[in-house]
């Protein structure tokens, strides 16, 4: 039975014929336009297990779904499909036919509009493989102090799979691109959570410098095997390196604008940050906010475990991943007395532009106590993640803080 | 096997209608002939519909595992305004000032089809503004919750 059913029926129960009145009022006002695919998947019980995630994963939210990934279960190079991290606005949508699915190509930038099937989109273009790290633009908001509004994620909202798709610039050229295009905006088949069929869940998009980029792919396929259902099949794009609410999800339609896409959650203080940095718990005009486009420099330490309780002596094995949006990482360093110092690790190459990098360290800690091991990432500019929580801002985006794991000798 | 499904469900379809069209009737006919006292409705005014449905005061103060929120007067009013479109767990781990909850709600009504809470909100936003308060972490908190665990290699 799905918590769904289970809270409106007992809520029934504790409250009683009183509020069953208001509870129905509200049912009557929306009843007329509850889309069906909303009302099928209400009465559906879901766990992580029926939506294809490991069981290890921590639930933030369930309707819509929001499950994030602790850090040690992100070690493979690749992440499984079970262990990518879900991030919905909405109800993905119940029933999907790829046989029938289409995507359309319009806008006011494009030349001529287009309607392909999925057959279509594999038959014409060329395919196209590349991992790709997708990260939440959230991620890591729960750390921020006065609390931002949202899901409250803390490292988990990132994942680095291997996707197959076609280019997106290749679709786009194909449609035809006029010179005065300024962004995409991609449209999806979810549901919004009131039920309303023709309320937008969200429609975001990036400048068409980067979606002509080679990585940008509209994807069908995730590590060799059908996107999953939660996380956007038949289709989806993929847009490495930015806010992952740029990669929409249950794919139909990409509009190629004239201007900046003005879709939900483009606008007011969503996915960005005040354009000039404010001090924690300001109010921020909408005005003064500007749109996220590249991740900040970022790493994990996925090996061991936080909690790792070792003998004297013994060898602490590390090892995680590091990525930095349009960038690449150049170094990595880890440090066991809280910045003090740092030690440097092994840092691999990414497999291709935009997927995330392997690091990997040897240490021993000096003798009997508490350590903490602290990670910290360098991209090719010289940036690099912050020890404290970095800036604040009204909705909690880009806590890009070295990640920490508590160890023990003794 | 599937349309045989489909056959159970119209005919459980057509009995539930069934069913409710005849208490609709008894209903109406008891009304009619003044079997039911529905005189209490007047005096069911907007601020006993939020009173009503009170939880245990002993519970007050522990967590409501099915919302994940701390049971307090007015979780049901949070719990059937609030867990409409999402589930309550999305409130409970948020922490808001009353301003910024009200800030929030003001957002969901221009934009996500929140309706209006009329009385109801200032019993939510008090709920809100009492259990779900922000509390300061600093620039960054004590690493917290570790399982310890030996680790063999």
């Amino acid at each position: 039975m799905s918590r769904q059913k289970q809270s409106r029926k007992s809520f029934l129960k504790t409250v009683g014929l009183v509020s069953f009145g208001s509870v129905l009022a509200k049912d009557v006002v929306y009843a007329g336009n509850i889309n069906p695919e909303l009302a099928k998947w209400m009465q559906e019980g879901e766990d992580l297990t029926s939506l294809g995630k490991s069981s290890k994963l921590t639930i933030l939210n369930n309707r819509p779904w929001n499950v994030e990934t602790p850090a040690h279960l992100l070690d493979d190079k690749i992440t499984p499909a079970d262990k990518l991290f879900i991030r919905n606005n909405g109800i993905p949508p119940s029933s999907v036919d790829p046989s029938t699915w289409t995507l359309t190509i319009d806008g006011e930038s494009v030349e001529k509009s287009v309607t392909l099937s999925i057959d279509e989109l594999k038959s014409k273009f060329e395919h196209h493989t590349y991992q790709l790290t997708i990260e939440c633009g959230g991620n890591g908001r729960a750390e921020f102090d006065p609390p931002a509004k949202g899901n409250q994620w803390t490292t988990g909202a990132v994942g680095c799979p291997s996707w197959t798709g076609v280019r997106l610039k290749d679709v786009l050229n194909y449609a035809g691109v006029k010179k005065d295009a300024v962004y995409i905006g991609y449209y999806g088949k979810d549901v919004h959570l009131s039920g309303d069929a023709n309320k937008v869940v969200i429609s975001r998009g990036v400048p068409i410098s980067k979606a002509l980029e080679d990585e940008s792919l509209i994807a069908w396929s995730m590590n060799g095997q059908d996107i999953p259902a939660i996380n956007g099949h038949p289709l989806r794009l993929v847009i490495g390196g930015w806010p992952a609410s740029t990669s929409g999800k249950w794919l139909s339609r990409i509009s190629i604008r004239n201007k900046i896409h003005d879709g939900p959650k483009m606008e007011g203080h969503s996915y960005r940050i005040a354009c000039d940095p404010v001090e924690p718990g300001a109010h921020v005009e909408e005005k003064d906010m500007c749109i996220i486009e590249s991740m900040p420099v970022k790493s994990l330490i996925t090996y061991p475990k936080s909690g790792a309780m070792l003998k004297p002596g013994q060898k602490l094995e590390l090892r995680g991943h590091a990525w930095a949006g349009d960038l690449k990482v150049s170094e990595m360093h880890v440090s066991i007395d809280f910045g003090e110092s740092w030690i440097k690790c092994n840092l691999e190459p990414p497999v291709n532009r935009l997927a995330w990098q392997h690091w990997s360290a040897g240490i021993t800690l000096p003798k009997k106590g508490y350590y903490e091991v602290w990670a910290r990432a360098r991209d090719e500019n010289g940036g690099q993640q912050p020890m404290i929580v970095p800036g604040w801002n009204p909705k909690g985006y880009l806590n890009n803080a070295t990640h920490r794991i508590a160890v023990k000798v003794g | 096997m599937k349309d045989l499904e489909e056959i159970l469900k119209q005919m459980r379809r057509l009995m539930r209608l069934s069913l409710g069209i005849g208490a609709l009737l008894v209903v109406v006919l008891a009304l009619k002939f003044n079997l039911i006292d529905l005189s209490f409705l007047h005096a069911l005014d907007e601020a006993e519909v939020v009173q009503a449905p009170v939880a245990d005061t002993a519970l007050y103060g522990t967590l409501d595992e099915q919302s994940g929120l701390i049971v307090d007067k007015g979780l049901n009013v949070v719990k059937a305004n609030c867990g409409a479109c999402h589930s309550t767990f999305l409130v409970a781990q948020n922490r808001l000032t009353r301003q910024g909850w009200q800030d929030l709600i003001k957002w969901m009504q221009a934009t996500q089809n929140l309706w209006d809470l009329g009385e109801q909100e200032a019993v939510i936003l008090d709920y809100l503004e009492k259990n779900c308060a922000p509390k300061s972490s600093g620039r960054r908190k004590s690493l917290a919750n570790v399982e310890w665990y030996e680790l063999n290699e």
